[in-house]
């Protein structure tokens, strides 16, 4: 009998391991999924700007048809990187920053902007950076940039996607 | 040879359970979580670290890269108000009174989690949160309104933008069956 419910407790110790470990790694995973996935479209540390989304273009889970997509792939290994959204044209637009394990790590939108630009230094938790910049220190070397811009009407994407285009990243030392 | 047999027909098993028990919670998807009203769904915890592992799990594979809450509200409905699966064989009406938001948009997803084709590309319908939210949906949408596909069923999603503290706390849109 004892034999018994010693194995039984082992196929359930082994089971919920196996259940925490997958738990703890599925956002991390698909985060690197979904990076890989826009990496092939965008190098890294630059701001690519992707049309809207439609059924046929299935980056991520569950787009926003109404918003338009800016990405920044970063990877602060090398050093620092800068992301600078200027003011845009439309109803919302923000920018969030999410780490490798998807949580969002910073987030700003239009409003909290006050109609000047939102520019941010990405950095590690060591890695110096000028006094007067705004860091977001980063738990993981790689991450992810995201720019939303609310797109009320789908005709009205061609001169968003203009505005939106000053967004921009790059690594600290090569920034404008 | 045989108690190392049991053992490893043990931990055998205990992964399968394990793997089963991580796809049946996943499967559950946003229904998951305990923030109900009517037929919508929601959590404060996406896009958040202080969300459990569970949770950001679900919102990895059904919302990946979600906005916390303090910025969106996303309010996931598989069903109708009167407790029926959303058929994409109906026509419904999303109707209700404005919201403590900037912004609220309802898309239709297929139960992929991706838009649902359609020529028109009509994923979605929105508006400014001081107007009242109202849109129709079906298979054979018009001007204006959210397709969906004859013979698949398919969730909803309202998002609000901008949310007010008091958008829990308020009146949420109805989803009604109109025919099918």
């Amino acid at each position: 009998m004892l034999r018994i419910l010693s194995w039984i407790g082992l196929v359930a110790g082994v089971a919920m391991l196996v259940y925490w470990i997958a738990m703890a790694r599925i956002p991390a995973t698909m985060m690197q999924f979904a990076m890989g996935r826009i990496e092939q479209n965008a190098e890294i540390n630059t701001m690519g700007h992707a049309p809207l989304s439609t059924a046929e273009r299935r980056v991520i889970v569950r787009p926003s048809p109404d918003l338009a997509y800016s990405t920044c792939l970063f990877d602060v290994s090398h050093g620092p990187v800068e992301v600078i959204v200027e003011p845009i044209d439309a109803p919302y637009w923000s920018l969030s920053i999410y780490d490798a394990q998807t949580n969002a790590v910073f987030v700003r939108n239009d409003r909290e902007a006050g109609g000047d630009p939102v520019r941010i230094v990405l950095a590690g938790p060591e890695q110096p950076v000028s006094d007067g910049l705004e860091v977001v220190r980063l738990s993981s070397d790689r991450g992810l940039a995201l720019v939303r811009v609310l797109v009320p009407e789908r005709d009205m994407f061609g001169a968003i996607d203009a505005d939106r285009r000053s967004a921009r990243c790059a690594p600290l030392d090569r920034s404008d | 040879m045989r108690l190392a047999l049991k053992f490893v027909f043990a931990l055998i098993l205990g992964i399968a359970v394990g793997l089963g028990a991580t796809w049946l919670s996943l499967r559950a998807g946003i229904s998951a979580f305990e923030e109900r009203s009517g037929p919508w769904i929601t959590s404060r915890e996406f896009g958040s670290a202080e969300a459990g592992n569970r949770a950001r799990s679900i919102v990895a594979v059904r919302g990946l890269m979600a906005l916390p809450a303090s910025e969106a509200i996303y309010f996931n409905a598989a069903t109708d108000s009167a407790g029926e699966p959303l058929d994409g064989g109906c026509r419904y009406r999303v109707s209700g009174p404005p919201l403590a938001a900037r912004w609220w948009s309802v898309t239709a997803y297929g139960v992929d989690a991706h838009l649902i084709p359609n020529p028109g590309h009509a994923y979605s319908s929105g508006g400014d949160g001081a107007e009242p939210v109202l849109t129709q949906i079906g298979p054979d949408s018009g001007l204006g309104e959210i397709a969906t596909r004859d013979g698949e069923p398919f969730e909803l999603t309202l998002r609000a933008y901008g949310p007010g503290g008091d958008l829990l706390d308020g009146e949420l849109p109805e989803i009604e069956r109109l025919s099918c």
